[in-house]
């Protein structure tokens, strides 16, 4: 059976047992044009500034998913890995959902996404490496760039990650902290940051030593990752559905105004 | 070109060429260690993927026991034990040297002591695991934060690197632990506070690095060897594992060529992978050192080459200048030659005539100037006195290539003519069939010859004919008269008292008379006559084509008569002889020369007999009475 058959026939017993368990067991199944709770669902969160942080089990993704799970009434089994593995499980099928993703050209065929916010990328260089731009920071030859495996940016702060990685000047890391730690030890000498990231630098001894660069790209649309090995594309249209709700009523916004001051927050949410 | 500027050249082609081979090698080690550095950069983000995936094969371990221990009345330890030993935790969880529960004791005495947290079971029951009963692993700082830290988040937190007892000998290995909180009333609360205060105690499980990393043995098939550290500090204290056992220098490791942080369970570890010390080449190393021997080598070549070829260049520069020196050189001898001979040489096309070129001695012995004949046809001269001559010369040119000592007579300018000869040689010059001529003046030559012959047939005191060549006249004169029938006579004459004019004026005069004497001989016969001196004051006289005897003796004394005259020599010598002379009539006194000698001799002695001043005609048969005479 083709995938797509199986998809379908797979969304038809859904909605067959949807409808046989509103029955007896209505406050297992969603709303009327919610999603359908036919399984538990597994959502993966990635350790990154204030989206998540995993000392204290929460941020914005965190609350996000768990408004996600309490407007849905389905059941969410959340976790926590690298952003790598989450794309790779997300295409494989074996995860269903995850936060904050961007979309490209890549992930377009293995994904949907349903945006809840938007921000920009900047570039964070040490003082001591004199760079003002992104072209300035690729060429000097001896400047080492630090990446998250699995992060894509916008195009121009995409550019200058593929460009120095064929030039084997980007370290990797599957996670944010390190960055930090190696970035004010000087073994590499910029990284790519997001508005989460503020606090952290904003907090550290980071900020008498590093630079925010602005990467002149647009501020790139974030959103709910929905694996589509895994999720129909009717269902993904619910979720979407959901989605969208949740940016309608302002519910976004509030999980926002939590970690960011209002205008920021406001910025983010409303594009 | 000098020496030391095609040295500079051929050092400049070398640097050049050095450069660019350097310039070749530097891009191909560039490539080299970006190509490698992206192999070692797949080789770890595998790797770290399997140590990821190996994380949480442990965690699931630790979950499950998590979720045993959080039934109800499950809590035992022969559950455990049954529980551990139903894993079969295989090689898939080698490094995990076993799994057990720390219980949280709250804290019992004085205000300000802290809680204890001691091993209360650990499986399997190991040497090295029963050690751990009873140990209090919150009294440890490292493996407190981990256990803060899973129990303030509710997830598997590991800690910082421990040293753990091997299992039945040696000595500790670096690992660390696994925690996995367990709160009272099984799963987790919502807020950290919470948490912290539901804590009962910790799911540990201690793990090995070593084993961990050698049950992945064959993953890491990296160039270099991999070192894996807590923290992003690469020392030797944080030193977890490492494939090439080496230990830190002072300040730390060598900086890694590729270095991946990992974050798991709240902590960072960093793999790093560094070189290789031994004597194992890095991928596409050889490539490079090839390119770098042989751009070296090509360099070489090509300044060895440069310089060859400037020295060639140069050395047939020089050749060039030697060769034009010595054919100007050669030409100015050439010039030099041809106008300094003084015989006459001129070039000239063979088709046309045209005069391609003269020499000096060619003006000199004809008066043309030069810039009057070049150009000009060579027959337009007329240079030949004889124009039979020239075609003569022209057919020997065309026939053999040459003319050879032509003698020939020249005109000149002026219309002068002299004797030359001429010699002619073919000859091409810039692809014209040409011919060189050489013409020699022999006119002096020819002069000389003339007085040699003159002199050696002449008496030289009086100009008149010697005995030689009046003997070949006399001789031609009797064959002329044999062949026409006519008649000839020859007369002897001897100056009468010479000798004394001789003793006594001395031999000039005597010279001087013998001139006059001949003078006024000369002057008495005719142009068709010849006199001769045969000798001292004796003269001899041929006079061919007379008619009778008559004829002869009146000549013969006309001449006595002359020479009876008194002679006034040296201006004041008046000096008197007298001529006695025979003569002999052909063929009447004789056939032959010697017959009509022999008589004309005998009739002037019977002259001198008879008183001198005398002209005797030979007597037929006096001959034979002379030698009667004489014999008797």
């Amino acid at each position: 059976m083709s995938p797509v058959l199986f998809s379908r026939a797979a969304s038809l017993i859904r909605y067959g047992l949807c409808l046989l368990l509103s029955l007896g067991f209505a406050g297992h199944c969603a709303a009327a044009g919610g999603p359908v709770c036919s399984r538990p669902f597994a959502l993966a969160l990635h350790e990154h500034g204030l989206l998540y942080s995993a000392a204290t089990d929460t941020g914005i993704d965190k609350d996000f998913s768990d408004e996600l799970a309490r407007r849905s009434g389905c059941r969410i089994s959340v976790s926590v890995m690298p952003r790598a593995r989450i794309w790779q499980l997300i295409e494989s099928g074996a995860l269903d959902f995850s936060l904050s993703g961007i979309t490209n050209e890549a992930r377009e065929k293995f994904a949907g996404f349903a945006w809840y916010f938007s921000n920009k990328y900047y570039l964070l260089v040490r003082n001591d490496s004199n760079v003002r731009d992104l072209r300035g920071f690729e060429r000097n030859p001896k400047l080492q760039l630090g990446a998250i495996r699995g992060f894509r940016y916008g195009p121009s702060a995409n550019r200058l990650v593929d460009t120095l990685t064929e030039r084997g000047r980007v370290t990797y890391s599957t996670g944010l902290d390190p960055l930090y730690e190696i970035l004010a030890l000087d073994r590499i000498q910029g990284m790519i940051i997001e508005p989460f990231d503020y606090s952290q630098v904003a907090g550290s001894t980071i900020r008498s030593m590093t630079t925010i660069v602005e990467t002149g790209d647009d501020p790139v649309a974030h959103g709910l990752i929905m694996s589509k090995r895994s999720i129909s594309s009717a269902e993904q249209a619910r979720w979407r559905e959901l989605v969208a709700a949740m940016r309608a009523d302002g519910t976004v916004l509030r999980i926002f105004e939590k970690y960011f001051s209002a205008p920021l927050a406001r910025s983010m949410t409303l594009f | 070109m000098k020496p030391i500027h095609r040295l500079l050249i051929a050092l400049g082609v070398f640097i050049a060429a050095s450069g660019i081979g350097y310039w070749l090698w530097e891009q191909e080690v560039s490539q080299n260690r970006i190509a490698e550095r992206a192999r070692l950069n797949s080789s770890l983000r595998e790797t770290a993927s399997v140590v990821e995936q190996r994380m949480l094969a442990y965690e699931q371990v630790a979950r499950a026991v998590q979720g045993l221990l959080s039934l109800p009345g499950h809590a035992d330890r022969a559950k455990l034990q049954q529980f551990a030993e139903a894993l079969q935790l295989g090689a898939d969880f080698a490094g995990m040297d076993g799994i057990g529960v720390a219980l949280r004791v709250p804290a019992a005495g004085p205000a300000g002591s802290t809680a204890r947290a001691p091993v209360v079971q650990m499986e399997p029951a190991s040497p090295g695991n029963r050690r751990l009963i009873g140990t209090d692993l919150q009294a440890d700082p490292v493996l407190r934060l981990a256990m803060d830290a899973a129990r303030d988040s509710g997830r598997a937190a590991i800690s910082g690197k421990v040293w753990l007892a091997s299992v039945g000998q040696g000595a500790a290995r670096a690992g660390f632990m696994m925690f996995l909180p367990l709160y009272t009333g099984g799963t987790a609360p919502g807020t950290v506070a919470a948490r912290q205060a539901a804590i009962s105690g910790w799911v540990v499980a201690p793990v090995r690095v070593d084993e961990l990393m050698a049950s992945l043995h064959g993953l890491w098939s990296g160039a270099g060897g991999i070192r894996i550290h807590d923290g992003v500090e690469l020392t030797q204290a944080s030193l977890l594992y490492s494939t090439t056992g080496g230990t830190a220098q002072e300040g730390g490791f060598a900086a890694p060529l590729v270095t991946e942080y990992l974050v798991m369970g709240g902590r960072t570890w960093a793999l790093a992978v560094h070189p290789y010390a031994g004597p194992s080449p890095p991928f596409g190393r050889q490539v490079a050192d090839i390119i770098a021997v042989a751009a070296l080598v090509l360099s070489l070549l090509l300044s060895a080459l440069t310089w060859v070829l400037l020295s060639g260049r140069s050395r047939a520069l020089q050749e060039a200048r030697r060769m034009t020196a010595e054919l100007r050189e050669s030409k100015d001898h050439f010039e030099l030659i041809f106008n300094a001979s003084p015989d006459s040489v001129l070039i000239a096309r063979q088709d046309s005539g045209e005069i391609l070129n003269v020499n000096d001695g060619f003006c000199r012995m004809t008066g043309y100037g030069r810039a009057a004949v070049i150009g000009r046809s060579l027959d337009a001269l007329d240079l030949w006195d004889n124009p039979q001559e020239r075609e003569r010369c022209q057919n020997e040119l065309r026939q053999h290539g040459l003319c050879d000592n032509l003698e020939a007579v020249f005109r000149t300018c002026g219309g002068a003519t002299f004797v030359g000869i001429m010699s002619a040689r073919t000859a091409s010059f810039n692809g014209v069939r040409c011919f060189v001529g050489v013409i020699r003046d022999i006119g002096e030559r020819k002069a000389a010859e003339l007085r040699i012959t003159h002199m050696a047939q002449h008496d030289p005191l009086t100009g008149l004919p010697n005995r030689a060549l009046f003997a070949d006249r006399l001789q031609h004169a009797i064959q002329q008269a044999r062949r026409e029938q006519s008649r000839l006579a020859l007369m002897y004459l001897d100056l009468d008292r010479f000798k004394p004019v001789n003793d006594t004026l001395g031999h000039a005069v005597g010279d001087l008379l013998l001139q006059a004497a001949a003078s006024r001989m000369l002057e008495c016969v005719r142009e068709s006559d010849t006199v001769g001196r045969i000798g001292g004051d004796e003269f001899i006289v041929l006079l061919p084509n007379v008619k009778d005897e008559q004829d002869v003796l009146l000549v013969a004394e006309k001449i006595r008569l002359a020479l009876d005259e008194p002679f006034v020599l040296a201006g004041s010598h008046r000096i008197s002889v007298s001529s006695s002379a025979g003569v002999a009539i052909y063929p009447e006194h004789g056939s032959d020369e010697i017959r009509l000698q022999q008589n004309a001799d005998l009739a002037m002695y019977r002259a001198k007999a008879r008183g001198r001043n005398r002209v005797e005609l030979y007597l037929p048969n006096e001959a034979a009475q002379a030698s009667a005479g004489s014999g008797s």
